[in-house]
């Protein structure tokens, strides 16, 4: 599986990896500052992680679910690589296992980069404007409590993803798919069932009812093992030409 | 015998269409083994089912000794394979693609150097692969099949897009491989004249049935030699070899009689035509070849079960 690991990550040199990984941080930086700075924004540190936190799950998770499981399928599909791939001295759900590890290994790095940026878009605020200063402590607990519960709540989001990605050879397919499920959940944002749908079960990590944020931390982080599981050994059965 | 490939009534089916169709396939070890058939015949069916990236409707493969379904990973430690098209990564180097098979099969980086001469592409290997042309691709995918010293190496069409130049080299290396390290090749082409000047066994498919395996030499073997007579009289050497029973047809510059004909009918039928005034300008034998042959064979519906060679 190291060997698997490693060769993964040789794979996505010189890919759009690095600019996926630092974009969306770089732009929850940009309109923090600017909302900070403009005085369009809370002055508590506190709602500045929660506002931060609500970007991110409500639009840039998704999105960044569907760039990154279609740009590490379409290493493969592009180039037709898989009679490669699959050719090789390891069980296919090892392969799979390999993809969908990096996929989620790489959404806690967005994660955590989105907290940094959310938290530095304050300090660098308080510089230029300092009549915006945040004030009150670093939220550095809150923050990191609510990231890794909305990466662990994105699992489900992440597996649907991959599991398009790696399932159609053209691009558009895993695009259109993320693209309708952050349409479907800004609409659906204030229903009630909301909380059953994957792209809002990270939203809902923010929900004022410690209830329906425990429900959806569940729904999500369980639900999204479980389709992965089920992913890997559908792709691992299926036919790859 | 030793067997590289070995396969029991292989069969795979897309819809209504039967792609392979109950192939019992028998690859002798150290063998350059061609796998020809026409466009659509289902080699690349077949080659996806050896290797187990498609699943098989009914019969069983074994590697190497080693069932492909039961002991993948045993069945393809040792095996080095191009399929279809030289499956690369664009965004990386020559030198990082052959890296990451390294990694995968666990051997030690001074294996690029080697591969990379074996297919002269040292030159360009720092180069992205984006920036390949096919027959360069085609190179660099035949060395990663030669990472490791591969038991077996499969390769499907190796020669597309390749320079003559490159065929020539592709021929030489594939021919040199079962002896310098033991390699069966097993190669897949339409092309058969170039299987023809480097694979010593065959074995011929046509929608998805194979129609013979076995020696090329004892394919050859059973076949006639055709007697071509160059003469400008051709209506009249027709009608003369026609009236001593034997088959023939007009062909460019004379007839080709197609019959089996010994060196005393053969003498027989020049002094007729001689004597009926024919002006024989020139008679020779002239051997088929492999395309000829394949064309006559896949012209059957159906061929006779005794021209499979016995392989075991």
């Amino acid at each position: 599986m190291i060997a698997l690991l490693q060769a993964e990550c040789l794979k996505l040199r010189r890919s759009l990896i690095v600019l996926l990984i630092l974009s969306i941080p770089t732009m929850v930086f940009l309109l923090g500052v600017a909302a900070i700075a403009t005085g369009n924004s809370t002055d508590q540190w506190n709602n500045m992680a929660m506002s931060g936190a609500a970007i991110w799950s409500f639009f840039l998770l998704p999105m960044s679910a569907t760039a990154l499981t279609a740009l590490i399928a379409q290493l493969e599909h592009g180039s037709r690589a898989w009679s490669y791939t699959l050719a090789l001295p390891y069980p296919k759900w090892a392969v799979f296992t390999a993809k969908a590890v990096i996929i989620v290994l790489v959404m806690a790095v967005i994660s955590a980069l989105i907290g940094v940026a959310t938290i530095m878009s304050g300090i660098v605020a308080g510089w230029i404007a300092p009549e915006t200063a945040m004030q009150g402590d670093l939220p550095l607990a809150l923050m990191g409590g609510i990231l890794f519960k909305m990466w662990l709540t994105g699992l489900l989001v992440v597996a649907i993803q991959f599991a398009v990605a790696m399932r159609f050879e053209s691009f558009a397919v895993p695009v259109v798919v993320g693209i309708a499920g952050t349409f479907v959940a800004v609409v659906a944002t204030s229903a009630q069932a909301g909380l059953y749908f994957p792209w809002l079960m990270a939203t809902n990590i923010l929900n004022s009812d410690p209830e329906r944020a425990q429900q959806a931390l569940l729904m999500g982080s369980l639900g999204g093992v479980l389709l992965f599981a089920l992913t890997i050994a559908w792709l691992s059965r299926r036919d790859w030409h | 015998m030793d067997l590289a490939i070995r396969t029991d009534g292989l069969r795979r089916a897309f819809g209504s269409v039967q792609a392979v169709n109950g192939i019992d396939l028998h690859v002798p070890t150290g063998s350059v083994f061609g796998f020809l058939g026409p466009n659509g015949s289902g080699k690349t069916t077949t080659i996806r089912l050896l290797l187990g990236l498609i699943r098989a409707d009914a019969g069983s493969v074994w590697i190497n000794g080693a069932d492909i379904c039961t002991q993948r990973s045993v069945a393809l430690a040792k095996v080095g394979a191009i399929v279809e098209n030289p499956a690369l990564y664009p965004n990386l180097t020559g030198r990082e693609v052959l890296r990451i098979s390294t990694v995968l099969l666990k051997l030690d980086t001074s294996e690029i150097a080697r591969v990379l001469e074996i297919v002269d592409l040292r030159q360009a290997a720092d180069r992205r692969v984006r920036g390949y042309s096919l027959g360069m691709r085609q190179r660099l995918a035949l060395a990663r099949a030669l990472m490791g010293h591969p038991k077996l190496l499969m390769l499907d069409e190796p020669t597309n897009g390749l320079d003559p130049a490159g065929i020539a080299d592709m021929r030489r290396l594939i021919k040199t491989l079962p002896e310098q390290s033991g390699t069966t090749v097993f190669v897949s082409s339409h092309q058969l004249s170039e299987m023809e000047q480097m694979t010593d066994h065959v074995a011929l498919i046509k929608s998805g049935r194979l129609l013979f395996q076995g020696r090329l030499d004892s394919l050859m073997a059973q076949t006639q030699a055709a007697l071509v007579i160059d003469t400008s009289d051709i209506e009249v050497a027709l009608a003369t070899a026609t009236s001593m029973k034997l088959d023939a047809k007009a062909g460019p510059n004379g007839i080709v009689v197609t019959s089996p004909i010994d060196v005393k009918a053969r003498a027989r039928l020049i002094t007729a035509l001689v004597e009926v005034g024919c002006s024989v300008s020139q008679a020779r034998l002239v051997e088929p070849s492999l395309e000829q042959l394949f064309l006559t064979l896949t012209a059957d519906a159906q061929m006779p079960t005794d021209r499979m060679e016995t392989m075991s």
